[in-house]
């Protein structure tokens, strides 16, 4: 016998489990006597069954002598020896599991651990008492099996009390009795078994004289070395304190309470222990011995040699006609196999091994032969044993234990727990030699037969030997403890079921099996809640929300199990930055207006570089002042961006420069960006760009800041925060505050739709004077900073937006965001605008928004931590953070003015002209002055004169017989299309002013317009000493008449040409009305031909139609063409008319403007330097 | 609908399946094995007809699924998604031992999960690290493996496939079910 293997776990326990048993048969008064303690007999003796220590001499049947040193007796009344009940195992079994989850100190709030530290734990959970509690009591539901004779009672304990009467006669009364296990009278075993005769005497019964007479008549009637007498209960009280409780390992927790064994003393334990170990030592084992050489011999002589064998077989083979019936009480314990299994099972008892194997050889070969399969599994079980205690064959044992194991599953039912114990001897087997891999496949396959609880534990164990082996298969380890937990789960193990499954998270965490991470999640989520645990359940729920990958079934059965645990909780959950939906970061848009304003949404959708150029000489250039050549570069950027002042605000924008946070500053919480935002501020205006603040005030803040931040801001008295002027305004009540709106898109992940409420923005406003403390504040959070962990960040950064939430809702008049609800369709997106109204002066901060989902869920959601990530991993300073821009400085209000075109049309067919309004509102009570109007394109579009606003249109264009219009003008500035009205046009406050507008849809397709208007504020503060007003509109001109023209000159005359043109319609329905042909300047005269010109009876066009006409075209002029001059006389043949014979009077003044305006800019943009002729059509649309 | 782990497979008698999963790459050694992939696959025989559902995952070298499928005929069972997932990642422990004791790119059957059968095939070649992972039946698997293996290097070759991301393509994925009907 090897040492290492019997020092093993499976050694150790098959030392102790496989022993002989000893029945024990008491009378009540015994066990009377013996409660008194809180024992019975049984549990009164156990522990003094156990020898550790003893040197028992043996011979083998062969005359070897060996030792035995260790030993041990297993004590069971009579009643006991019989197969377990199944149910009642069942509920034991659970009862064991129950205790061990009770028993768990696992901390459930801790997070799971880690795979790192896994190996480490895996050993001591592996080996942990739990599970092997819990073996040993699945190996004992199979014990007291007829088919193994390990079981049977070797000895027979006869137990008297003195007090009962007649004694002798009780002995002979309790073995006669029919109270024998059924293993004794079905004849599975010989019922002639050494018995041995024990007298008990409760010495609190009086003196021990009248034992002593019982004793000495039963020596006489039963034989001396068999009686035996022990007197118990000497103390006389309560002794109580027994420092080691021999019982206590025993007995469960709840008995220890009372006071095991209070009344024996120390002679008693003495004489039990006495007892037991003659018992054992001078009666069993000799006994044993003995046996072991009678059957020995009776073996070798019918079974041993070649006589025999050969008889064996002949004599088998008739056999093989009996019917097969492996259950049936075909073995009585005198055939020759049964006693060859006792013979078998009491060497190994005897750790006689080697002839424990041969004889198990011999009797698998007569099982098999026979078919008796169960008991053929038995004997290849124990050879298995044998090989493994002789550390032979590791292939031989493991053969014998796969056969053992695939036999006892082949019988069905009544194998299944003689299967399950043969796999746990098989696991233990492979697991002492290291075999981990294999030892967890063996624990699947026992968990295959078994019901789930008992499967969850084996799965258990099997997850573990593969953490185990070599190297760890964390895969197999993490889905075998998921397997484990959902089968906790089936037997109402919940916290075994969340522990397996935590432990599994430690495989599955961050890895992309969506399904299997969504499973595990939700599992444990919903079992914590189950637990009444929410705020775990909650955590775990968070991470399965987003399952765009699941089905609609699933997304639905999710959401509403974590709105359920939510109501539980029994508050508004409030969570950080929660993935539904999911917040698009780069969708972010901010509209605000500062000096430029806006009229519609559409034009602030215009790109700003389309505006800027149009307004580039519009506005008055910043004074840009050069300190030095350093200076000049940021300032030009300033001069983009940090202008701005809204109704009530300045939006500062980090420059570049400033993007001085490193890695260091990444954790760093949103105060200390704000502060280091201000300072990049003070920097960029200390030139003065802007108004300047004096006094002390400023300094002192400069000093704090260049506190925190040493070498990048000098301190400087002369750089200043330019917020808003300290003057209060006059009339400040009833001006419209404006907005800042930002526009955000949501995009649902989910197939389903959710419902979102109280979308709002996060803003801190905080008036000048708060600024220092805020900037102190964000310093100490800074310090703080670098011992942050991530979670931890998250959670400071959790509390910073509650609270400055909290502080908006109690300060409610500062600043006023709107609410906005709505709900998501599946899978879709949404852009939602939320805007914030700040109404007082001071500096906006737009930390991040918040929303309720399902009226339930409060979720807080800050801007800056996207970018805070990329900044880690590009290390890009140029990255604006959006932190930088979404703040404002807030200045007192101003008037805006508000613009809209009426009558402009959607849709226009080129060449279309049309009179326009322009109507400018002023909002406020201040005037504005200095009006100036920039056009993008006066092709189209080109201002008229007041005057036109009241003409009637279109008979103003008209020739009049006064012909007295006035020149056209066309100079540059009107080229560019910059225009100023009069200067003494101011707007009032609360005043509307309207202008008029010329359309003329020069060419077709999609005609951006933009209009740029530009005031002046007259009477308030220097910081925004004007403004401009966006307006743009969108027109889409459909083509309509297409025009060729061929000259050619006449054949006949010098001065004259003949012109044809070719009018296609092009338009898709409309039809048009030819009216008049007008040749401009006055250097042509025209007319038609044929001359009376009444020829055409087509001057309607209708859709796609084409027609053809004749002119004659005239030289007439001498004179230099100068391109402007004009005089009444000249211009009258130019014209003629193409329509019907009652229009003919109504002519058309082409030089009039707007015509004529439209007609320079149209030949300014064709750029041909020698014009020869121009026409013009005019004509009708038809209706 | 109920959620409940259906992981104790109590497998109707006639159900046979088979899996199959994917392969690691250890990164220090000469990049041998750079494709693998894994086929299991499940057949449900009633009545003689043959029915089957097959699970084919293509699984990068950091073991992240690149490209999943549910093949067969079989109807789709709700339950079934996770459970693939599950049996496929453990069997990943097994492929990365066997793939490096092997010159075979086609490892039939390497783990089973009670009537689950999962075979992989591993991908070598000094391209690029991705394991594909099928789940297949019979005869018919290495063939399969072998088209997909032919689809997958032509998705690699697309400059706007980063390797190791998701297979995004509709066409690789028409491609496969076409193969799978082909073949199962």
């Amino acid at each position: 016998m090897d040492a290492a293997t019997s020092s093993s776990y499976l050694g150790k326990m098959l030392i102790e489990e496989i022993t002989p048993v000893v029945m024990v048969i008491t009378t009540p008064l015994v066990e009377q006597s013996c409660q008194t303690n809180g024992l019975s007999f049984v549990q009164l003796v156990q522990p003094f069954c156990n020898f550790d220590n003893i040197d028992v001499p043996v011979r083998t049947a062969s005359d070897q002598p060996y030792r035995l040193h260790q030993f041990k007796l297993r004590l069971h009344y009579a009643s006991d020896i019989r197969h377990p009940n199944t149910e009642a195992a069942e509920e034991h079994l659970k009862q064991v599991v129950t205790r061990a989850s009770d028993n768990d100190l696992t901390d459930f709030s801790s997070d799971p651990p880690q795979l790192e530290n896994l190996l480490q734990t895996a050993q001591s959970e592996s080996q942990s008492s739990r599970f092997q509690v819990f073996n040993k009591e699945l190996i004992h539901a199979s014990s007291f099996s007829e088919h193994e004779a390990f079981d049977h009672p070797v000895a027979c304990l006869l137990v008297v009390s003195s007090k009962d009467n007649e004694p002798i006669n009780k002995f002979v009364d309790l073995f006669n009795t029919n109270q024998f296990p059924s293993l004794l009278n079905d004849g599975a075993m010989d019922p002639k078994i050494l018995k041995h005769y024990l007298l008990v005497h409760d010495n609190q019964d009086g003196t021990s004289e009248k034992a002593t007479n019982i004793i000495s008549d039963m020596r006489s009637t039963f034989g001396s070395s068999e009686c035996r007498m022990i007197c118990i209960n000497s103390a006389q009280n309560e002794s109580g304190d027994r420092q080691d409780n021999p019982w206590a390992i025993y007995k469960s927790d709840a008995q220890l309470g009372q006071d095991l064994g209070c009344f024996l003393n120390f002679d008693d334990l003495s004489e039990i222990k006495d007892l037991m170990q003659d018992l054992s030592s001078k009666h069993i084992i000799p006994h044993m011995e003995q046996k072991i050489r009678v059957l020995n011999q009776q073996v070798s002589a019918t079974r041993k040699g070649f006589r025999n064998q050969i008889k064996n077989l002949w004599w088998r083979k008739g056999k093989d006609d009996t019917p097969d019936a492996p259950t049936g009480p075909m073995y009585t314990f005198s055939s020759i196999e049964s006693q060859i299994r006792v013979l078998g099972d009491y060497a190994f008892m005897l750790r006689d091994y080697e002839l424990a194997l041969s004889n198990y050889r011999l009797l698998s070969t007569d099982y098999k032969l026979d078919k008796a399969w169960k008991r053929y599994a038995g004997v290849q079980e124990m050879m298995g044993l044998s090989f493994f205690m002789l550390d032979q064959s590791r292939k031989d044992a493991e053969y014998c234990m796969e056969n053992a194991f695939s036999t006892y599953l082949k019988l069905g039912s009544s194998g299944q727990r003689n299967a399950t114990r043969c796999g746990l001897w098989w696991t233990e087997m492979l697991k002492a030699r290291d075999q981990y891999k294999e030892a967890a496949g063996v624990y699947s396959r026992i968990s295959n037969e078994e019901p789930s609880l008992h499967a969850a534990v084996m799965l258990e164990q099997a997850s573990y030997c593969y953490l185990l082996s070599n190297p760890p298969l964390l895969h197999k380890y993490g889905f075998h403890l998921v397997l484990s937990g959902s089968r906790y789960y089936i037997s109402d193990q919940r916290k075994h079921a969340i522990r397996a499954y935590r432990s599994s998270l430690s495989v599955y965490k961050g890895n992309a099996w969506k399904y299997i991470n969504d499973h595990v999640h939700y599992h444990i989520g919903k079992w914590y809640a189950v637990l009444g645990m929410h705020d775990l359940a909650i955590k775990h729920m968070l991470q399965v929300l987003v399952c765009g990958h699941q089905s609609i079934v699933t997304q639905e059965l999710f959401l509403r199990d974590f709105l359920q645990i939510v109501q539980q909780l029994g508050k508004t959950f409030e969570v950080f930055r929660l993935q539904l939906p999911i917040l698009s970061m780069p969708s972010l848009k901010v509209i605000f207006e500062d000096h430029r304003t806006y009229a519609s949404l559409s034009a602030v959708n215009v790109k700003e570089n389309l505006w800027k150029s149009l307004e580039e000489d519009l506005v008055p250039a910043v004074p840009v002042m050069r300190t030095n050549w350093l200076d000049s570069q940021p300032r030009r950027k300033d001069k983009d961006s940090s202008i701005c002042v809204a109704g009530v605000l300045v939006i500062w924008r980090r420059d570049p420069v400033f993007g001085f946070g490193g890695a260091d500053d990444d954790v760093a919480s949103g105060y200390t960006r704000g502060t280091r935002l201000l300072e990049g501020l003070n920097l960029n205006l200390g030139g003065g760009v802007l108004m300047r603040e004096a006094g002390g005030k400023s300094e002192r803040r400069n000093h704090v800041l260049g506190g925190t931040d040493g070498g990048l801001y000098s301190t400087d008295g002369d750089k200043t925060v330019p917020v808003g002027t300290r003057r209060t305004i006059p009339g400040g009540r009833g001006i419209v505050l404006e907005a800042i709106k930002v526009d955000l898109e949501f995009k649902n992940p989910l197939k389903i739709s959710i419902s979102l409420s109280e979308v709002s923005l996060i803003c801190q406003l905080s008036v000048k004077a708060d600024l220092v403390e805020s900037e102190i504040h964000g310093q100490n959070v800074n310090d703080m900073d670098g011992h942050l962990s991530a979670t931890g960040f998250h959670n400071l950064e959790m509390e910073k937006l509650k609270s400055i939430w909290e502080m908006k809702a109690c300060s409610s008049s500062s600043l006023v965001p709107s609410e906005v609800d709505f709900s998501l369709d599946g899978l879709k997106k949404t852009v939602v605008q939320l805007t914030v109204t700040p109404q007082v002066e001071g500096v906006l901060n737009i930390i991040g928004v918040r929303w309720k989902l399902s009226g339930s869920v409060v979720t807080y959601h800050n801007f800056d931590s996207n970018v805070l990530k990329k900044r880690v991993k590009g290390k890009r300073r140029s990255a604006k953070s959006p932190s930088s821009t979404l703040k404002f400085t807030v200045i007192e209000s101003l008037p805006k003015l508000e613009g809209s075109i009426h009558h402009l049309p959607e849709r226009a067919y080129a060449g279309e002209l049309r009179r326009l309004v322009l109507e400018l509102r002023n909002q406020s009570k201040f005037p504005v002055k200095n009006l100036k109007m920039k056009i993008n394109d006066p092709r189209y579009l080109y201002p008229g004169r007041f005057e036109d606003i009241k003409a009637e249109f279109p008979s103003c264009l008209e020739k009049q017989t006064s012909c007295e219009r006035s020149n056209v003008r066309a100079n540059a500035s009107q080229l560019s299309g910059e225009f100023s009205f009069p200067e003494d046009v101011t707007i009032q406050g609360e005043a509307t002013f309207s202008w008029p507008l010329w359309l003329h849809a020069a060419t077709s397709g999609r005609i951006p317009l933009l209009i740029s208007v530009y005031y002046e504020m007259d009477n308030l503060s220097s910081d925004m000493r004007y403004r401009t007003l966006r307006i743009h509109y969108n027109l889409e001109v459909l083509p309509s008449l297409d025009v060729s023209i061929q000259i050619s000159r006449c054949p006949s005359r010098l001065k004259e040409f003949l012109v044809r043109v070719d009018i296609v319609n092009k338009s898709s329905s409309e039809s048009f009305r030819l009216h008049q042909l007008s040749s401009v300047g006055c250097k042509w005269e025209m007319s038609s031909l044929p001359p009376n010109g009444s020829a055409s009876p087509s001057e309607l066009l209708t859709a796609g139609q084409a027609l053809s006409r004749f002119f004659n075209l005239k030289d007439c002029g001498k004179s230099t063409y100068d391109g402007t001059s004009s005089s009444p006389s000249t211009l009258r043949g130019s014209d003629v008319s193409l329509g019907s014979e009652g229009g003919k009077d109504i002519l058309f003044d082409i030089s009039s403007t707007p015509l004529a305006d439209f007609h320079n800019y149209e030949r300014s943009h064709q750029e041909k330097s020698i014009e020869v002729c121009d026409f013009s059509i005019m004509t009708w649309a038809s209706k | 609908m109920n959620y409940l782990p259906n992981l104790c497979y109590q497998a109707p008698p006639n159900l046979a399946n088979e899996i199959c999963q994917h392969l690691p790459v250890d990164e220090t050694s000469i990049g041998k094995f750079i494709f693998s992939w894994q086929i299991f696959n499940a057949v449900q025989c009633s009545l003689g007809v043959m029915a089957s559902t097959a699970c084919f995952i293509i699984v990068s070298r950091n073991d992240i699924p690149i490209y999943e499928a549910e093949l067969g005929s079989a109807p789709k069972k709700e339950e079934t998604a996770h459970q693939h997932q599950f049996i496929l990642h453990a069997a990943l422990d097994i492929v990365q031992d066997l793939a490096w004791t092997t010159s075979a790119m086609f490892l039939k059957a390497v783990d089973r999960f009670n009537d689950l059968v999962v075979s992989v095939y591993v991908t070598a070649a000094h391209i690029l690290p991705i394991f594909k992972v099928v789940y297949f039946l019979l005869d018919g698997i290495k063939s399969f493996f072998q088209e997909v293996h032919e689809l997958y290097i032509k998705i690699l070759l697309n400059p706007l496939y980063l390797p190791g991301s998701r297979i995004p393509s509709s066409h690789f994925d028409t491609k496969v079910r076409a193969l799978a009907r082909k073949y199962l």
